[in-house]
């Protein structure tokens, strides 16, 4: 209940804010090459994460050595991003015979998960003003 | 200090051999499991006796030597990181050399001086998340000659490919974006028409991965299978129409691997499913027969055949998985403990009538081996690393070919203080019959403090090496090895 509370309040907090449009710049790095694309998907919630159709956002930009994304106009609030370096311009993330990405991928704040994507909270990051981050594809 | 003791400190030195803490009161056969900090550079042998005219080329071992990244020692011996030698054999003489495989992990760690990733039996403190099987590969365990080029295999994870003549990491090996990062075991079986087979266990899927390299070097078919309780599997044989598989019943449990477990930590022994045979018709791999032995625990496999409609197959068999756990701790710790060995096993797979049933010889005995010319075939020598009078130490101290028909054993017994690694058979040119060859491998003389190389008529074990070649360093125990003819 206490948790529900805070959530609540954050959320009147950023309803209050609404007003203050940030700007979130997303420096990324580390693709295997410079084919196809880079992109990167932005979350507001454990719910939806990582799920097919339930981005806030999503941008992609020809791979290269450094591509900058900029999600703009984003309300305050917590957010968590996935990229990944689309190499063949599938559209997807390529995965093996048992299910393993064999593209490059990465998350908010370097999370990684331990054989499997990160929970939510461990690339979250709070958004309150234009912000530049920067993500590291492995 | 005497001079003895002096010139000993140099040897290790000079070989940049640290080993394991309160070494002052380890046992001689410590110096199998020390850690080597830096890639060995060439050195010529001194050679006694006489190298077979029709024998040159390359033999290479694989094996964990990088046992303490950053000075903190792994508990496991199969936790190092993988050190591939080179004998080269040339009318000049031997000379040796070995390179550490320069693996994701021995980069990563290697920059930050200490340990970063998850090893078999060890998580380092403060570990990094693992996410793919390979950032966890160390490389250690195999080599496979395949597309002049050496292939260095783990168990988990991607073939490592390197030069042939250098040892330099060229990175791993990719058969096809669908098969990237599947585990590649580090025992494939080369057909005589040059194809591969190999399997690999997808511990965290659960999967049973078959492989098929064709003969021209191309992937030619992967698939993947359910395998209930799927355990802990090193190796495997094929005969002509099958591939078989023993599965021990140590059974990998994903839950108590995200909870932290090490990888080998997050086995359980299960006696009760027994020692499960899988035999998958090469032509229908969707179409698994199962047989059940007394529990046992198995790492390798000689050969295997087809008897009619019985499959019959020879391996090396341990009551339980002790020495895979905690007897290769100890090992690295510097103690031991005795426990039955593993022998020598024959089994019978009745594919008519589904039954199994099992022979066990009295040979303790490990690393066995094949001419490669009756792969999948009927074989009537089993080339193997024996213990006979071996002593308080882990370890074999003897060679042996052991004739299957007649049961008789042709051993060369190097000594107790000598612990000798596998010996693998080598044809000699133009042989048109088995066992037409030399046995050719590698021991470390605890005595002298170094490693030597033997070569053997392969018919005549017992007469002792033809040639052996020794050096003024110690390499760490290997685990396989393979022979390229110049």
């Amino acid at each position: 209940m206490k948790s529900f509370l805070i959530v609540a309040a954050v959320s009147a907090l950023a309803f209050a804010v609404q007003a203050r449009a940030a700007d979130l710049t997303v420096e990324i790095t580390n693709a295997a090459s410079a084919d196809g694309f880079v992109g990167a998907a932005l979350y507001r919630g454990e719910t939806g994460w990582l799920k097919d159709g339930s981005a806030v956002a999503s941008l992609r930009a020809a791979a290269g050595d450094k591509v900058v994304l900029v999600f703009r106009n984003l309300e305050p609030g917590r957010y968590a991003l996935s990229a990944m370096h689309d190499a063949n311009g599938s559209g997807k993330l390529d995965r093996n015979l048992v299910g393993l990405p064999t593209e490059r991928y990465g998350f908010s704040r370097g999370a990684r998960g331990a054989f499997g994507p990160p929970a939510f909270e461990a690339a979250a990051f709070e958004l309150t003003g234009d912000t530049t981050l920067t993500l590291t594809l492995e | 200090m005497d001079r003895r003791d002096f010139s000993r400190l140099l040897l290790g030195a000079a070989g940049a051999l640290a080993l394991p803490a309160r070494a002052a009161e380890a046992p001689p056969w410590a110096l199998g499991f020390a850690a080597l900090q830096a890639d060995a550079e060439p050195l010529a042998m001194t050679v006694q006796g006489r190298l077979p005219a029709g024998l040159r080329g390359s033999f290479y071992r694989n094996g964990p030597a990088g046992h303490a990244p950053g000075g903190v020692r792994y508990h496991h011996w199969f936790d190092g990181d993988g050190l591939m030698q080179r004998y080269a054999l040339g009318p000049a003489g031997i000379t040796h050399h070995a390179r550490f495989v320069r693996t994701p992990k021995f980069v990563a760690e290697s920059a930050a001086g200490r340990p970063l990733r998850r090893a078999f039996g060890t998580n380092p403190a403060n570990a990094d998340p693992v996410n793919t099987a390979d950032s966890m590969n160390a490389a250690n365990t195999s080599v496979l000659p395949f597309g002049g080029e050496l292939l260095a295999l783990w168990e988990g994870g991607s073939a490592m490919r390197l030069d042939a003549q250098t040892l330099q990491t060229r990175g791993f090996k990719d058969w096809s974006p669908e098969t990237t990062g599947l585990p590649f075991s580090a025992h494939p079986r080369v057909e005589r028409d040059g194809s591969v087979w190999n399997f690999g266990i997808a511990a965290m899927q659960g999967l049973l991965v078959v492989w098929r390299i064709g003969a021209d070097g191309r992937l030619a078919q992967a698939v993947t299978l359910p395998v209930p309780q799927l355990p802990m599997v090193h190796d495997f044989a094929v005969t002509e129409r099958h591939l078989v598989f023993l599965l021990p019943p140590f059974v990998f449990e994903r839950t108590r691997f995200e909870e932290g477990a090490t990888f080998l930590g997050s086995h359980e022994w299960r006696p009760g499913l027994g020692l499960r045979a899988l035999v998958l018709p090469k032509d229908r791999l969707d179409a698994p027969r199962w047989f059940e032995l007394p529990a046992a625990f198995v790492f390798h496999l000689g050969n295997a055949w087809d008897d009619g409609a019985t499959l019959r197959l020879d391996c090396m068999r341990s009551p339980d998985a002790w020495h895979a756990t905690a007897g290769l701790e100890q090992a690295m710790a510097g103690r031991y403990t005795p426990h039955e060995h593993a022998r020598l096993m024959q089994v019978a797979l009745d594919l008519g009538s589904g039954t199994a049933r099992q022979v066990l010889l009295p040979q303790t005995a490990e690393f066995p081996r094949i001419d490669p010319a009756v792969t999948g075939r009927r074989h009537r020598q089993l080339f193997m690393a024996s213990r006979i009078d071996a002593g308080d130490r882990p370890g074999h101290d003897a060679v042996t070919r052991l004739d299957l028909d007649s049961g008789r054993a042709d051993s060369w017994r190097y000594g107790a203080d000598v612990v000798v690694e596998e010996h693998v058979f080598v044809p000699r040119p133009g042989a048109t019959r088995e066992g037409d060859g030399w046995l050719v491998g590698t021991a470390l003389d605890l005595a002298k403090r170094q490693t030597l190389l033997a070569v053997f008529d392969a018919g005549r074990v017992a007469a002792g090496p033809l040639m052996q070649a020794t050096m003024a360093r110690a390499m760490p125990l290997g685990l396989h090895g393979a022979f390229v003819a110049a």
